[in-house]
């Protein structure tokens, strides 16, 4: 009877203890692939296969979010910007992609290399000024 | 005064100091993680963190400081068991209100429906096992 409390207060001990850092495979991130398509970082989103990238543009900054088909965030080997013809590189910062001293009046080309190899593109309008 | 029961209040290990304990090593890891790495915690921790908003590293650093200090009172309260119903409260009460905002954020929309599985054994059922830990533990005291 003693070992058998022993082994419960275990169980309940290891569950309360590992609770936060398990994952559950019966339940998905986000949902079913391509459920949720709001930007948010208050910025704009575009879909690329099974991939989202988000785009923010504040005071000459530009962020990039890169997320699977379930908005799992993913860090990208690498990534770049084309504005005007000029390719920019993007450096991975804490949780996203960043460039600094963007000047943008239209179109930017968002380019990311995934760590599998999948290459990335998308265009966004920022012609309307920042985000 | 602390009655002789050894679960409870009283010093000496029990099934229910190892469950405290756990406890506290459990808010200690996730504090530290929050304090050390904000932008790695939001993006690794499986409970889909970034469902709820963009990060902000500060506040997930007052976050952690938080959980450090659950922690901290929880593992304290293994080895000074006049700490105990105090500590189990408090922790108890966290996650309840933790708890009561995750119902409120899904209800109106901010996260979408996954999130009450995503929520349930990360979130939902630690209460209704807190709970019981508090009980316990101030029956011991009683």
């Amino acid at each position: 009877m003693s070992s058998l409390r022993w082994l419960a207060a275990l169980a309940v001990g290891g569950f309360l203890f590992a609770s936060p850092f398990l994952r559950y495979s019966g339940a998905g991130h986000a949902g079913e692939s391509h459920m949720n398509h709001e930007a948010r970082h208050g910025g704009q989103l575009g879909m690329i296969g099974d991939h989202h990238i988000e785009a923010v543009l504040r005071d000459r900054t530009l962020e990039a979010f890169v997320s699977d088909a379930k908005r799992v965030p993913i860090e990208p080997r690498s990534g770049s910007i084309k504005v005007d013809g000029r390719e920019q590189s993007l450096r991975w910062v804490g949780y996203r992609l960043l460039a600094h001293s963007v000047v943008v009046e239209g179109d930017v080309e968002i380019r990311v290399v995934l760590d599998d190899g999948t290459r990335l593109a998308t265009t966004f309008d920022f012609s309307d000024g920042d985000t | 005064m602390a009655q002789s029961d050894s679960a409870g209040a009283t010093p000496g290990f029990s099934p229910v100091v190892l469950i405290i304990g756990l406890l506290a090593l459990g808010n200690l890891l996730n504090g530290a993680w929050m304090l050390a790495d904000p932008a790695h915690w939001y993006v690794t921790l499986p409970a889909g963190i970034p469902d709820f908003g963009p990060l902000n590293e500060h506040f997930v650093r007052d976050l952690g400081a938080l959980f450090v200090l659950m922690g901290g009172a929880l593992g304290w309260s293994v080895f000074y068991p006049e700490w105990r119903l105090a500590a189990v409260a408090g922790v108890t009460g966290f996650q309840i209100l933790h708890a009561v905002v995750h119902v409120i954020d899904t209800l109106r929309g901010l996260v979408g429906p996954e999130h009450w599985a995503i929520d349930f054994p990360a979130i939902y059922l630690p209460i209704v096992l807190l709970v019981w830990l508090f009980l316990k533990v101030r029956s011991q005291v009683r």
